[in-house]
Order: C-alpha cells, then structure tokens, then sequence
C-alpha cells in the first residue's frame, strides 16, 4: 500500500491511502499537528502494511541553518551590488557574510573560460572557510549551465581538504542566471540539515516504507535526493495540488484557483496542454531564486465569484469552499494527496549549448538524456521504467546562430 | 523631474512594454546595480525640447544577449568606461544621454549612466520599439551615424570601433561575443537639434505613468490584439533563415510559431520570429508585420519571451503600432522588409 501525506504551510498534514475513497475518511478523521510519531500511532504502519509513503514537505525560511555553510563563487569580480547575498534581507544574510568568498573563474556564456582559478587560491580559501567552521560549501560558476566543470573541480578539491564536507553545486539545482542559481544552492545549503532532521523522522515513523518527497514542479523524488538537494521542494505543496487536481479532471487547458490564507484572495494557475505554466523566477524567505516558479494571477474572491464555471474561455477549478475554511483545506489536502499517489520520480536539467546551427545533434540529446537518466535514477527511478525524456531547445536571442537553451524533463517509476 | 529609486521601480516593471521579451534575471541584475547608482543620486530627466542645439547627447544601450548579462554580471565600471573612451573619441563632452531604445534593461541603462555622469536623461528613444540591429533606429532615419561608437564589456574590456554606418552591428556583434555575450554601447554622438529631429518624445514618462508591467492602454501606443490561441507547434529552421538586413544576418536563429486561434474564426497563425516576431499569416494571408511590434503576451498581459514559449502555451497575439517614422518607405527598408508581399497587410490597412 501506498500512504501520500500532504501538510500545509500551517504545519497539518493529512493522510491518504492509496484510493481516493478512503481518502476522504481519513482525511477528514485525522488532522494532526504534524509528527510522524502521531503519525504512526494513527495508522500503526506495520499492521497496515505500508511499504511507501509519499509526503510534500515544503521548507519554510524558519528551517534555513547558515551556522556552517560557506558560500565560494567563481567569477570575474562584480559591482558590488551584485556580489553574492545581494538583494538578501539583511537578517538572513548576516550569519553567512563572514563566509563568502569570490574566486576568478568560471565559463564566458558560450564556453570560454575567464580564466583558469588558481588551484593555491582555492586551496587557500577553502581552509580558511574549514578553519571558520565551514562544513557545507554552496558552489555557483559564471557560466556553469555552459560548462559545469569549474563548478566540479572546487568540490572535488573541497572534498578533499574538508573531510565529511556537503558541496552543494549551483549547476546541479538552478537555471540561468548567475545570482539567483547561487541563491538556490546556499539556501539548499541552508537546507540540508533540516531535510535530514525530516527524512530521519520518517524514517523511524515508517520504517518498513520508502519514503518520497514531493517536487515544486510535480513529481517526486528519493530521500536520499531530497537529503542533497531539499529545495526541490520548495512550493512542493503547490506543485502536488496542481499536479492533482490536472489528474482528478484530466486537464488539458483550465485555470485553477486556489484561495490564499486570508480566503479574500486566490491565486489563479493556468494550466497549457496539460502542464502548468510556468515563470522564470520565485522567490523564499525574501531571496530571489529561479527554481519552481508557476505563473500566478492574484484576484479578488469575489471576482471569481462572478466568473461562474470559466474564467477568460477557460474552464475555472475552484480549490476553495465559499463557506467553510476546513473544506477549503480539505480540498486542497486531497488533491495534493492525489497528485502524489500519481507521481513519478521526476529530474529537469537547463544546459546551454553553442555551435549548433542545425538544431541539436543526436549525440547532443543522448549526452542531455544520459545526463537526465543518471539523475532520475539518484533520485528514485528504476533503471528500466525510465519514460522518453521531453528535450525542448530553444534559439538564444542576440546570441551567435546556433547558441540554444536546452530544457529538459525526464520522469520514470519510482524503484 | 528627478528619477530616483522610486521612479526607478516603476520603470523596471513598465520596461517590459517595449521588450520583445524579458529575461528577468538580467533585469533584476541590472535593478540592482541601478539603484546602487540612484541612490547616490537620482537622475534628471528632460525634455526633448528643451535640450539644447549644439550639445553633444550620447546614445546608450545594451547590446548582445541578456542572458549573458544574467550571468557575467556588470563589473560596475563600464558606464565611466565607455563615457570616456566616447568622449575622447568625438573630441566632445557629454551633455545629456537618450536611449536608443526602452526595452528591459535599457531604460535603466540609460537613467543610470545619466546619474553616473551627473547629465540629464533625455525623455524619449531613438525606435519607439525595439528592432534586433544597432543601425535599426530613427536615429539612422535621420542621417546620423552610430560611430565612432564604444563597447565596454565587464572584465575591464573596452573598445573604440570607427566602422561604416551599416557596418555597426557586424562589429559591434562580433566583440561582444569575443567578450562574454554582452556589452554596453555609447554612439550616435549628436547635437540637442538632431536629437528634437529624431527622437521618440515622451516615452520614457509615458513608461513611468504606467502601472505595472502590463502592454500600455494609452492611446498613442495602444496595442490591437489579433488573436487569442495556442501554440501548437515551434519551427527551427536553423540556418536557412532568409532574415537578413543589408546581408548580415540577425543574431540567434529564426523559430516559427504555430498558434491555433481560439474562438470562431480558428485561423492558423503562423507567425516568424528572429529574436522578436516580425511576420505574421493568418491561413496563409499576412496579417502584421514589423515595424509594427509583434507580440505574444500571457494572462497577466505580460511579453512572454521568444526562448521561452513552449508548446500548449495560451498566448494572446498582440501589435503595437509603431512610429510613423518606421512606416515610410526607407523606414520600411531599414526594418528589414525585404518582401513585396510584406508591404501593406490588411489588418494594418482596416486599421
């Protein structure tokens, strides 16, 4: 049997064995402040023989720990209002500024390098960050979605003067854009002791059960991965609802309203051929980063109201109850639930690529697929039950004919 | 009136109206680095008409991808750089600097090396839209000549180019690729009485009186909607693109996009995009084209970019009307139109 759990930002959770049906009775039965102990106590997992739970943890700024991260970015030298941490809230920031450093290196955007880093200069920063008490590094390149290897070779160096070190690379988790990708990797550094406070709990809850964590974009993945890259998550609760709720009505074009805290607003989601449109940037505990983003419109309830059974041609999904707050949630849990039982493990990757002015090559795609498979598979998919990876490649504007911007998603069963 | 950091809020979500697309992080980056400038000190706009005759106004703009700019950040120094290499260059001091056009990170390069060179921001551009070329400007309508021009590119990299007018952006281009992508153009050196003969007026006020990020309602730039529908196929023809200008060819590569057109009608829409869209058939009947500005905008009525239209993708198909400037006949040919049958479309001549 598989148990998906959806908890809110407000800290519930509720519960869903595998059949929608049954859902609604223990959903509505078990509210519970969230626990995984109480957890097990409500359903004893063994007696009920789960073998899987499916959860969509969202990380929340209180989770954020910078006691012993250490932020390292390899670049030419930049104005100083776009230095690593700018545009953080002065709050978040300050633990982490004594830890910051700028190296020269990284990769021009189509391929050439900067210059080569100095391997005493880097040497020489990551024992001073050891000595600061560094023990988890958030690694961003100029350039890295070009060539990921500058990125590589710090953590390989940082791996082997820091012993038990965590290397969080920006190349691994972000899109383009040199800032917001380093914020994805120091907040994901931030992350990682929470992620595994998390799985850890789980896993004495279930300890029979593999356990899986909802993605912002839809899907899941491992907790082994999510341990290492826990702001997949972000907004997970959202990425599940949505990818419920298109399952629960087979959407292919509609826009989906979910009410927000204050039920006076709702945020609308436009859902295209049956994916979730999406936006470039996203933000958590105030810092800009561009991973998960959904596109959103904020409206009035009661515009909504009068809009009846469409909005703009399309058809209108209400997530909300015009009465009652807990239905509202209740809704919400159990498309979220849903969404779950319906995942698959799911990896995306971002890569610049040049000099392709036919398009992509196939040598091309099967570097990108064997690159999306590897990641799929770290992130919970088995081996044989890896779906056909959707590679889309777009031309790059004002750049050199045959420079692209590859974007891709690969989803597969989970082992 | 003075830009500071308020104004500066504003422009930064208005600036998408004249964008043929918007990377958010190269905007953000560019913000940034702004209001580090403005909260010094805040520009000074002016009034076209009230620069004077025999000053010497600058051109600036961003030139290459902002993509690039997103990643190889601004080294802070390359508006002084490029400002004195120019200066230098035309033997004259800058009095005051113009926009060449207001798309994205423009408008802002402009009001920061305004503050930067404690000089006024003229109130106006030289396109009223944003075409793909340096030389694609009225600036160019009106006879006068992007070099000598400066390129000044992060890393300390800066360059002096005194090349033919129509060879502009073939070099221009070919730097900022040896240099990382992106780069920050100074050119167009002109006097207060060429700039009143050239100039878009008012559109960089017109941006600040907007409200947010949305396609203005104001009637001088209104934009007509052609069709609502959805994407259902993306063409790469990759090196066979025919867009070309005078023999150089655009930068990027040309995409084709297929739109289905919701409601009665349900025309196929093809629409040919080379970093911005500049064609448009309707079943196979034109129905835009440049130098109109060709857009595709989202729900929120927002530009959606060129590289990021995925299939499925509900897109409203929107023209903004251009100068009437870029609608005579060397306007026309410098926009690129090189096909007859591009000319005159009937949606424009109902309109």
């Amino acid at each position: 049997m598989i148990l998906s759990i959806a908890a809110d930002e407000r800290g519930f959770v509720s519960i869903l064995p595998g059949t929608q049906l049954r859902a609604a009775a223990v959903v509505e039965g078990h509210h519970q402040k969230w626990n995984p102990q109480n957890l097990a106590q409500i359903l004893n997992p063994e007696t009920e023989g789960i073998s899987e739970v499916r959860i969509a943890i969202e990380p929340q700024a209180g989770d954020l720990d910078f006691s012993d991260v250490s932020v390292i970015r390899l670049s030419p030298a930049s104005s100083p209002a776009l230095g690593p941490l700018s545009g953080w809230p002065r709050a978040l920031a300050e633990p982490i500024r004594s830890r910051v450093r700028v190296a020269n290196g990284g990769t021009r955007l189509l391929g050439a390098r900067h210059a080569f880093s100095s391997h005493d200069e880097l040497i020489k920063v990551i024992d001073d960050l050891f000595q600061a008490g560094s023990r988890v590094f958030a690694v961003a390149a100029t350039g890295a979605l070009s060539d990921a290897e500058p990125e590589e070779r710090l953590a390989m160096l940082i791996r082997e003067r820091v012993p038990n070190a965590i290397v969080v690379l920006s190349a691994e988790i972000g899109g383009v854009g040199l800032r917001e990708r380093e914020n994805c990797a120091i907040l994901n550094a931030g992350l990682v002791r929470w992620a595994a406070a998390r799985t850890s709990e789980l896993s004495k809850a279930f300890p029979h059960a593999e356990i899986y964590i909802g993605r912002g974009s839809g899907g899941m993945v491992s907790a082994d991965y999510f341990e290492r890259f826990p702001m997949v998550a972000l907004k997970s609760a959202n990425g599940a609802i949505l990818s419920g709720v298109i399952e629960q009505h087979s959407l292919q074009a509609a826009v989906v309203a979910i009410p927000q805290g204050d039920r006076e607003f709702a945020s609308l989601y436009f859902v295209n051929g049956g994916q979730v449109a999406r936006e470039e940037l996203n933000v958590f505990a105030g810092v800009c980063v561009n991973l998960n983003a959904f596109r959103t419109l904020q409206v009035p309830v009661d515009k909504l109201d009068g809009a009846g059974a469409e909005w703009d041609g399309l058809p209108l999904i209400r997530l909300e109850d015009a009465q009652e707050t807990d239905a509202d949630e209740y809704l919400r849990l159990r498309a979220a639930a849903h969404g779950l039982v319906n995942a698959c493990v799911r990896t995306e990757l971002t890569r610049i690529v040049y000099g392709f002015e036919n398009g992509i090559t196939g040598s091309l795609t099967q570097s990108i697929t064997d690159d999306l498979s590897g990641r799929a598979i770290t992130a919970g998919a088995h081996p044989l039950r890896l779906g056909v990876p959707r590679i889309e490649a777009a031309p790059m504007a004002y750049l050199p004919e045959g420079s692209l911007i590859v974007r891709a998603v690969l989803s597969g069963e989970n082992r | 009136m003075p830009i500071g950091v308020r104004e500066l809020e504003i422009l930064t979500l208005s600036a998408g109206v004249y964008s043929s697309g918007i990377n958010f992080s190269a905007l953000r980056a560019m913000h940034d680095w702004t209001v580090e400038t403005l909260s010094k000190r805040p520009a000074q706009m002016q009034d076209v008409n009230s620069c004077t005759d025999e000053y010497t106004y600058a051109v600036v703009s961003i030139v290459g991808s902002s993509a690039a700019l997103a990643e190889y950040l601004p080294d802070g120094g390359e508006i002084e750089r490029a400002s004195k290499a120019f200066e230098r260059v035309v033997g004259r001091k800058i009095r005051g600097i113009v926009a060449l056009n207001l798309s994205g990170e423009n408008a802002l390069l402009a009001v920061q090396a305004a503050a930067v060179l404690d000089v006024p921001v003229v109130d106006g551009d030289g396109c009223g839209r944003v075409f793909p070329l340096l030389e694609q400007t009225l600036f160019t309508l009106g006879g006068i000549t992007a070099g000598p021009f400066v390129l000044a590119m992060p890393g300390e990299e800066t360059i002096t180019v005194d090349v033919a007018h129509e060879r502009t952006e073939a070099f221009a281009r070919f730097c900022v690729a040896a240099a990382g992508g992106w780069g920050i153009f100074f050119g167009y050196a002109m006097t207060g009485q060429q700039l009143k003969a050239t100039t878009v007026s008012g559109s960089m006020s017109g941006l600040l009186e907007l409200s947010g990020d949305r396609l203005p309602t104001r009637s001088r730039s209104k934009p007509r909607t052609i069709c609502r529908g959805t994407i259902s196929a993306l063409e790469y023809p990759g090196h066979m693109s025919p867009h070309a200008l005078d023999g150089i060819a655009f930068p990027s590569d040309a995409v084709s996009i297929l739109l289905r057109e919701e409601g009665g009608r349900s025309r196929l829409i093809r629409l040919e995009a080379h970093n911005d869209i500049f064609f448009a058939l309707a079943d196979g009947i034109p129905i835009a084209t440049t130098p109109d500005q060709l857009l595709l905008v989202d729900e929120n009525y927002r530009v959606v970019d060129i590289d990021r239209l995925v299939l499925g993708l509900r897109v409203e198909f929107v023209v903004i009307d251009a100068p009437p400037a870029w609608h005579t006949e060397t306007g026309r040919s410098l926009a690129g139109l090189g096909s007859p049958l591009i000319l005159q479309t009937p949606e424009r001549s109902r309109a």
